[in-house]
């Protein structure tokens, strides 16, 4: 023990980055000179025995608690089931024009929805205009997620190629469906405010092209367009041109500033002011993910 | 009451299958299922907001020229299209977590890992895990001399 | 109202935000680094600003995300409660960041530090959207994004131990987010509004027909208990030793002084803003929440007394702080709240003064955090060891400190309500003196004399002087919050009276 504070302590002059924790790991992996049994033995039996018992006050109490845990909550569920089943008979009933839920505010929604947003996709306006804090919010936590799989998963360094599937009607379909998938996908992002889909939907399709892109031409020739720092850059512009665009309308909606965007003529491409570039962008940032998500999981297999 | 349940029975159907997804995520000590049954939790969520939009005889709300039409809540669908998002995310990183544990301690049962984990069973596999320690990645090449 | 304080709640959030989302984009590690805790800064300027703008001016406003108004778009909304918490939340986090900044060095592997300092600037945007929110939707995304990242924070931490802790946080999590959404669904169901204001016309309408009773009551169970299971309240607290102990002390700091109080935040609007006193009164809410409170300070703390692990102990004590803040609001009145706000802020800035100062302890000890390791680590590291002790006594009660202040503004709340008076003053007295009885011996612990022939790792040089700030200003806010009770309690006051 002590000499490997006193090899840290050279080592560390050279490097300071580097942790005790670690340098001790990493020489107990490749030895450079015999420890001193004495001195690592006595310290080593105190802590193990010291850790044994606290390990085993947990593996009994968690026994015990997998014991009553089961009893337990199988009761509650039966209580909460039932709690629910008198709770969703209670509910207003299943379909009624009278119901609360449609008052003044989705009347608003469904009647000036289109002049006030300029999309006769109602959802697109509502989720993009009347209700953009949440979109934006819901665009986050789709980039913390990719964030934090990329933290968990990703390997400093490359891993070997997977080869490229030997597949030959695989790559043969996937040739012919790639192209269609993403034009799919590209009319979903760019029809969102017009008719069913948007960003997200569009952004799946996109995502699921690119998946299959993967499968097909393998790995490191998709890696060679789309490197995951590319990956990354581009989700991050999407997200900022998001946060400005709606920030700009934040701010002047909030304040009365006017400035509107023009709306367009209804259902026309370019129309529904920033409609359009914000479906765009989540779609970007959809298919990023997708696609970051897909590759960082198959990456683990080999 | 028969008729009731019988009108109600997305409400029911979707509350049912929200518990039942809760029980599994809190009692399965599989983690692959309790993935499963975080997915089942929120498609109850879904079901229901769903069920709560429509009304009856409505349409999707997606305007058309000419035609006058009776169009249903457009809130639930919003909600679920931000739900279903957060569901994704959160699916996506109880995957990775349980990708790193599997790597870890070769097994899916949270049970099992918590029970090495206290028996002090993982340090051998710590040291397997060198790949990604920084010391070895990074500064292969400068060893102390 | 000038432009600048009208869209100062907006700015903080999109700020932050923007500033997480380039984190990544930055070539060198350090620069992530000093970015957030700049614009943590910056935002902290402009909440103090805010603050002494809407106290002078003795009122609060909302702000339209967006051309509409109230019912149909989102909004902000800030007054002084919020303005206070936000200041309160940004100088918590810089604090932390710079006291943990030594361990992150040490803790996380090098390419993850930018992303790192990505996951927390999120966490610090996702609990500042929460203070201001006025919307329960949007609330309900941002404790995704605080689940999220706060979970991911504590497994940056490379080891078996914090993965399989993250695990169990991240399903406890993912829980409390699935009874939220349903809990909201099941209102919006029945009210058709999820913006708070209209929510609360609709819901004293309802009450007064008496229609759906039993689905609000539904409402307020599952949000109540999604929650409590996100900030750890008694029943559902088995997640947070784990998580707390093996993440990095940043991680812990900010979990413990941020996350939990962003929940509690919330819960604060949707008891006043949403649902109403009177309201949850009627419907027992108060009395669940107040039973939750009094059991949960009595058992976590009889537990922290057996632990070995002096994190796992400050852990089990961050979660019998939480009960305070149950059994505050569960008193069912306005002195109540204001004593659960009031220990919110006490809270926040001494349990991560506490995790900062064990961080260093640890380091100055043998390395780990059993008793035995950092006997004596209070003499190697004096500056560690008298924030570890000043955060102890101020939890046990030691007077001119913030935990003092609270224990008394919740007595002086439990005096004025119904049947609570009695047990919130019973389970006071006896949490005070099982703090002590945990915290005294750890104090002592690290004073004294280091045991024969202990071997301690060389003391790093090189950024202790953040360490030094991040706990000399930790002191300051303790004794300001501990001796100027009626300045804060004046704010949080006027916040709370133009809550409702």
């Amino acid at each position: 023990m002590l000499e490997d504070y006193e090899a840290y302590l050279k080592y560390v002059a050279d490097h300071p980055k580097v942790s005790f924790e670690d340098f001790r790991k990493k020489r107990e992996k490749k030895p450079r000179q015999a420890p001193s049994v004495v001195e690592e033995y006595d310290e080593s039996e105190e802590d193990a025995a010291m850790e044994a018992e606290w390990n085993e006050g947990h593996i009994h109490r968690m026994k015990m608690w997998q014991r009553s845990y089961a009893v337990l909550s199988v009761l509650v569920s039966a209580v909460v089931l039932v709690f629910f089943f008198q709770v969703s008979i209670q509910l207003p009933p299943f379909g009624d024009p009278t119901n609360p839920d449609l008052n003044e505010v989705t009347e608003r929604y469904i009647e000036k929805g289109l002049e006030e947003t300029g999309a006769t996709n109602i959802v697109a306006g509502l989720i993009l205009d009347y209700r953009a804090f949440d979109t934006f919010g819901e665009s986050t936590v789709l980039f913390a997620a990719t964030m934090s799989v990329i933290l968990l998963l990703r390997r400093p360094r490359p891993v070997k190629d997977s080869p490229i599937p030997r597949d030959r009607i695989l790559q043969m379909v996937g040739l012919v469906m790639i192209p269609a998938v993403m034009m799919f996908g590209i009319y979903v992002v760019l029809n969102g405010h017009l008719s069913p889909g948007g960003g997200f939907s569009g952004g799946t399709v996109m995502g699921c092209g690119l998946i299959l892109a993967y499968m097909v031409m393998g790995r490191s020739r998709l890696e060679h367009y789309l490197t995951p720092n590319r990956l990354t850059g581009v989700t991050v512009a999407c997200l900022c041109t998001y946060g400005v665009l709606k920030g700009y309308s934040f701010i002047t909606g909030a304040n009365h500033i006017g400035w509107e965007v023009p709306k367009g003529k209804p259902g026309a491409i370019f129309s529904s002011g920033f409609i359009l570039p914000l479906n765009i962008c989540v779609g970007i940032i959809v298919a990023c993910t997708m696609y970051t998500f897909f590759s960082l999981f198959s990456e683990r297999e080999d | 009451m028969l008729d009731l349940i019988i009108h109600q029975r997305l409400y029911i159907g979707s509350i049912a299958l929200f518990i039942l997804g809760l029980g599994t995520l809190f009692l399965h000590p599989n983690l692959i299922k309790k993935i499963i049954g975080l997915n089942l939790m929120d498609t109850g969520s879904f079901l229901f907001l769903a069920a709560m939009g429509y009304m009856e005889g409505g349409q999707a709300p997606i305007l058309e020229e000419g035609a006058e039409q009776v169009f249903i809540n457009p809130v639930p669908g919003g909600l679920v299209l931000t739900g279903i998002v957060v569901a994704v995310s959160s699916t996506a990183l109880f995957l990775s977590l349980t990708c790193r544990l599997y790597r870890r301690y070769h097994s899916l049962n949270l049970d099992d890992i918590l029970m090495r984990m206290w028996s002090g069973e993982d340090k051998v596999e710590q040291e397997e895990d060198q790949e990604s320690n920084p010391v070895s990645e990074q500064e292969e090449n400068e060893e102390p001399k | 109202m000038s432009f600048l304080t009208f869209n100062i709640p907006m700015l903080s959030i999109f700020l932050s935000l923007l500033s997480a989302v380039i984190c990544p984009m930055l070539p060198k590690k350090n620069q992530a680094f000093h970015l957030v805790r700049i614009v943590e800064l910056i935002v902290l300027a402009m909440s103090v600003y805010l603050m002494v703008q809407l106290m002078t001016i003795r009122e609060s406003f909302t702000y339209m995300m967006g051309h509409f108004p109230a019912p149909w778009g989102n909004e902000l909304r800030a007054g002084p409660l919020e303005a206070l918490l936000a200041t309160c939340f940004s100088l918590v986090m810089v604090l932390s960041l710079t006291g943990g900044a030594e361990d992150i060095r040490r803790d996380i592997m090098p390419h993850r530090q930018n992303r790192y300092c990505l996951l927390m600037q999120l966490l610090y945007t996702a609990v500042i959207a929460m203070v201001y929110t006025n919307d329960l939707f949007t609330g309900y995304v941002f404790i995704e994004i605080a689940a999220i990242t706060a979970c991911i924070a504590v497994v940056a931490k490379e080891s078996g131990h914090s993965t399989v802790a993250a695990m169990r946080y991240f399903i406890f999590s993912s829980l409390g987010s699935g009874l939220v959404l349903m809990g909201i669904s099941i209102l919006y169901c029945i009210t058709g509004h999820l913006l708070m204001e209209p929510l609360q016309v609709a819901i004293a309408d309802l009450c007064q027909k008496g229609l759906y009773q039993l689905p609000l009551t539904a409402s307020a169970v599952l949000m109540i208990l999604g929650l409590s299971i996100k900030s750890a309240q008694f029943p559902f607290h088995a997640w947070l030793p784990d998580a707390y102990s093996s993440g990095t002390t940043a991680t812990s700091a900010i979990s413990s002084g941020l996350v939990l109080k962003g929940y509690m935040v919330l819960l604060l609007k949707l008891i006043l803003r949403v649902y109403g006193l009177g309201t949850l009164a009627r419907m027992h809410m108060c009395n669940l929440m107040f039973i939750m409170g009094l059991l949960g300070m009595l058992i976590t703390s009889v537990s922290a007394i057996r632990q070995e692990n002096v994190n796992r102990m400050v852990a089990y004590s961050s979660a019998a702080q939480i009960s305070y803040i149950f059994l505050a609001f569960g008193m069912g009145n306005l002195a109540g709240l204001a004593a659960g706000c009031f220990q919110i802020l006490a809270h926040a800035f001494t349990k991560p003064m506490i995790f900062v100062g064990t961080g260093a302890l640890i380091r100055a000890g043998q390395g780990r955090s059993f008793w035995s390791d950092i006997r004596g680590a209070g003499r190697r590291a004096p500056l560690a060891g008298i924030a570890f002790t000043v955060g102890g006594l101020s939890l046990c009660g030691l007077p001119l400190l913030a935990g003092f202040a609270a224990k008394y503004q919740l007595g002086s709340a439990a005096i004025s309500c119904g049947w609570q008076t009695y047990p919130a003053l019973f389970g006071l007295a006896v949490s005070s003196v099982l703090n002590a009885v945990y915290f005294i011996p750890g104090i002592l612990v690290i004073w004294n004399r280091p045991p024969e022939g202990a071997v301690f790792p060389p003391m790093p040089r090189s950024s202790t002087y953040q360490h030094k700030i991040s706990v000399i200003c930790f002191l300051i806010a303790n004794v300001f919050l501990g001796s100027m009770v009626g300045t804060v309690m004046m704010v949080i006051n006027r916040g709370l009276q133009l809550f409702s």
